[in-house]
């Protein structure tokens, strides 16, 4: 799904989840190749210009998240919940900590050994960062998420210092494991589910727009 | 006038960085409208307006790290024109020097605090009973008191215009030997006794909230002094033979180790 179209999504779901109509969502996609800027991202940490990006097929947006820049595209599972805290936990550090636990026991199925990194918000394995963390909250709804590299193709990820960090980037298909992205989703909502107990069903693309309707 | 404080995102987070006013000072704002945003770890929050209004002033500005409970701001509510605008000046001119300190996360709201203080130190002089600016000793209060003496009647001859016992000794010699004015009302001694002291002393004290992690320290502290069991030992040791050796290298070189 493009970018701009999941991020109104987003906004429709979030605003939906404010007024309470409808339960928490946990959206689940992927973007074709997409740069994004976080609120606090640094523009310096583009390493190409919008033309050469243009050229590259890359498009590039600035969005209302937290965290710094950021690329998003085939092969990379991201994950937008869209969760009300008040109705969970009113903190915003238990978030980003449970949403980190959420992949890596994700990867753990995977036999992917993967941890936290003190100070590095974000999922790392052999000091390499396999998923990112950037959330936005209004009202306590939560919404962005989570970007975990599968079968990314990770040379895209030149044309910019990711999350400002001069760190490596990986993914699961780099640690050599062989994997559909959808039995990740899977995986990922079998656990997502689990940390935030919530029982999960599962939506069709066509049939979340109907919720908010 | 509302405080818009620094909100807290979690029990373990103290403080948090103002990323970007989605209003400027004078500004409507409506309740719960999105007034602000701030960054923890990762997330970024819009902050709604706890009151409607207007934005009267912004004490916290973009890119600064403060506690939580620091006030960022203060909302005019109704936003009824020039009269409130005007009972507002007074108001700011106090606030005005605290954005200073709010930055620290130390000094979480003490943008509330010294008006408590500046009200009572004004009315004084007029008013009988309360205490006389300046510190005042705790001999000096007990012979005024003892004697019904107004000290704001004594005009001090101490360090800064303190009163001092002999101030109120030539006070009290004078009264008796021209009892003109048997004035010294009664309540008067009796008001300054309640007075505490903290009252006068407002050259050094400061009193501030404590910050969140001042509270969870404090209820730590009580909470291990209760679920631990406390034991004094007590040893006892016959130090002549070191204290002798210490005494006998001490001009030498060997000194530096033994750290005499």
């Amino acid at each position: 799904m493009d970018y701009t179209e999941a991020f109104r999504l987003q906004r429709e779901l979030v605003a939906a989840r404010q007024r309470g109509v409808i339960p928490d969502q946990l959206i689940l996609l992927e973007h074709p190749h997409t740069i994004t800027l976080g609120r606090n991202g640094k523009r310096e940490h583009l390493l190409a210009s919008e033309d050469i990006l243009q050229r590259a097929g890359i498009s590039f947006q600035e969005t209302d998240r937290g965290g710094d820049i950021t690329y998003h595209g085939p092969g990379q599972i991201v994950g937008y919940p869209i969760v009300d805290l008040r109705e969970w936990q009113r903190d915003v550090a238990a978030y980003v900590r449970s949403i980190e636990q959420v992949l890596i026991d994700t990867l753990a199925d995977f036999a992917i050994d993967a941890e936290r990194v003190a100070g590095l918000t974000g999922v790392w394995t052999g000091g390499r960062k396999i998923a990112a963390i950037g959330v936005h909250i209004s009202r306590w709804v939560t919404s962005h998420g989570f970007a975990l590299n599968v079968t990314t193709d990770l040379s895209y990820f030149q044309y910019i210092v990711p999350c400002g960090l001069t760190l490596p980037v990986t993914s699961m298909a780099e640690l050599g494991v062989r994997v559909e992205p959808q039995e990740v989703e899977r995986t990922i909502a079998r656990h997502f589910g689990r940390i935030f107990e919530r029982e999960m069903t599962v939506l069709a693309p066509v049939e979340m727009g109907e919720a908010i309707l | 006038m509302t405080d818009v404080v620094m909100p807290q995102m979690g029990e373990s987070i103290v403080e948090g960085t103002l990323t970007k006013w989605l209003k400027k000072a004078g500004d409507r704002v409506e309740r719960d409208e999105p007034l602000f945003e701030i960054s923890t770890d990762k997330v970024d929050t819009e902050i709604p307006s706890p009151a409607a209004g207007t934005l009267a002033e912004i004490l916290v500005e973009e890119g600064k790290t403060v506690g939580i409970n620091t006030v960022v701001a203060k909302i005019e509510e109704g936003g009824n024109g020039a009269g409130a605008k005007a009972a507002a000046k007074p108001a700011a001119a106090p606030a005005a020097a605290p954005p200073a300190p709010a930055a620290k996360p130390a000094a979480p709201a003490p943008p509330s605090a010294p008006p408590p203080t500046a009200a009572p130190a004004a009315p004084p002089p007029s008013s009988e009973g309360a205490d006389p600016a300046g510190p005042l000793s705790p001999l000096v209060r007990k012979l005024a008191r003892e004697n019904s003496v107004d000290l704001n009647r004594i005009t001090g001859t101490g360090a800064g215009g303190r009163i001092t016992k002999q101030d109120v000794e030539g006070y009290i010699a004078a009264q008796k030997s021209a009892p003109a004015a048997p004035a010294p009302a009664k309540p008067a001694p009796a008001a300054a006794s309640v007075t505490p002291p903290a009252a006068g002393g407002q050259a050094k004290t400061r009193v501030e909230p404590m910050s969140t992690m001042r509270i969870k320290i404090a209820e730590h502290m009580i909470m291990s002094q209760a679920t631990s069991a406390h034991v004094t030992t007590v040893h006892r040791a016959d130090m002549t033979k070191v204290a002798r050796m210490r005494a006998r290298n001490k001009p030498s070189r060997v000194c530096g180790r033994f750290r005499c």
